[in-house]
């Protein structure tokens, strides 16, 4: 499935699911929360939680409570409201969609 | 691809990033890693598991250009990649105006700066530069030691400014226009400057080349300098473009797929 120009809506998404994540668990909420249609290039989805931290969407620290530290990411307000946006833009489109082409 | 493979072209490409290359650095072999003991618990062996993780993580440079534009504002590695590209040309104008000199010595100021054949003086005109150019046995020679200031030391003032003006960049990179924001887009300068260095070598050097080797050698030096030099160039940054066309085309997926 091409998810080109969602990616950030969906990392938006499963953080929000997720609660605070590492990117390892992140992917895996993302595949198994999908049956496995959002299967990402893994890649990918560091440089996106990078930008979206970048832009105060979320943010991350270290989590030194494992024998190997892992950074650890989380919605912050401001992310909540551009999620909360771009869920109801998506809706305005899938609808829109709906009537039009299906 | 081993994980080890994997961060150590990844870490090549992330050269300048500063902080944010060495979290995404550890965040990528934490991340294979853990996906290459979840394989090996299902029974994979080792290399096969650590083969398939970096496999699903994708190419290392696709992912180092990602995190560098992550970190970026867009424009300001075209600002350092059009001051690194003119401190290279700047420099091509000065080592020209070196050859240009070292013809002269060789063939005479005539063979670079005289003018070229048919130019006629007025007798003002004539006595102007045989006052300015006392050395000059001829009206042309005289004009051609007039002209010599201006092509040749005028290129190699150039030059030297092309130096500075490299030498500032390098010293702004380290002090403050640091990190991944400010990079230097090597593979498209050298493409670029393979492309215009290739174009002048053509335009400055054939048509002088051909003049000197078909009519008359007067005035052909200094478009045959520039000519070589530029030929020169042309080919260093076409191998420097060659032997980073993946990083290129890295760059370009990215900005397609982004």
């Amino acid at each position: 499935m091409d998810l080109r120009g969602h990616l950030e809506l969906l990392v938006l998404a499963a953080l929000a699911r997720t609660g605070s994540a590492h990117g390892y668990a992140l992917i895996g909420a993302m595949r198994d929360g999908s049956d496995g249609r959002f299967d990402l290039p893994e890649g990918t989805v560091y440089p996106a939680l990078h930008r979206l931290e970048r832009l105060g969407l979320v943010s991350s620290g270290w989590d030194e409570s494992q024998a190997r530290r892992r950074r650890v990411y989380v919605l912050t307000d401001a992310g909540h409201t551009a999620l909360s946006a771009q869920r109801a833009e998506w809706r305005t489109f899938a609808a829109a969609v709906e009537r039009f082409a299906l | 691809m081993s994980i080890d493979e994997f961060l150590d072209v990844a870490f090549a490409h992330l050269a300048g990033t500063g902080a944010v290359g060495r979290r995404a650095l550890l965040e990528a072999e934490d991340h294979l890693r853990q996906a290459t003991a979840a394989a090996t618990e299902r029974g994979a062996t080792r290399e096969q598991a650590e083969a398939d993780a970096v496999a699903k993580f994708g190419d290392p440079v696709v992912f180092a250009r990602r995190i560098g534009r992550a970190h970026g504002t867009g424009w300001a590695p075209l600002v350092t990649g059009a001051w690194a590209l003119g401190a290279i040309m700047a420099v091509a104008v000065g080592l020209a105006g070196a050859v240009a000199e070292i013809l002269g010595d060789t063939l005479g100021p005539v063979f670079v700066a005289g003018d070229r054949y048919g130019v006629t003086y007025r007798a003002w005109r004539c006595a102007e530069y045989l006052r300015y150019a006392p050395r000059g046995s001829s009206c042309s020679a005289a004009a051609a030691l007039h002209h010599w200031g201006e092509i040749v030391e005028g290129r190699v003032a150039v030059g030297v400014l092309g130096l500075l003006a490299a030498l500032l960049l390098a010293v702004a990179r380290r002090t403050t226009l640091k990190g991944p924001t400010w990079h230097v887009p090597w593979p498209l300068v050298a493409t670029t400057g393979a492309i215009a260095f290739g174009v002048a070598a053509v335009v400055r050097g054939l048509p002088d080349g051909a003049t000197a080797l078909l009519s008359t050698t007067t005035g052909t030096g200094a478009g045959i300098a520039d000519g070589a030099i530029a030929a020169v160039f042309a080919i260093g940054l076409l191998a420097v473009a060659a032997a980073r066309r993946n990083s290129l085309l890295a760059a370009l997926s990215t900005s397609a797929a982004s």
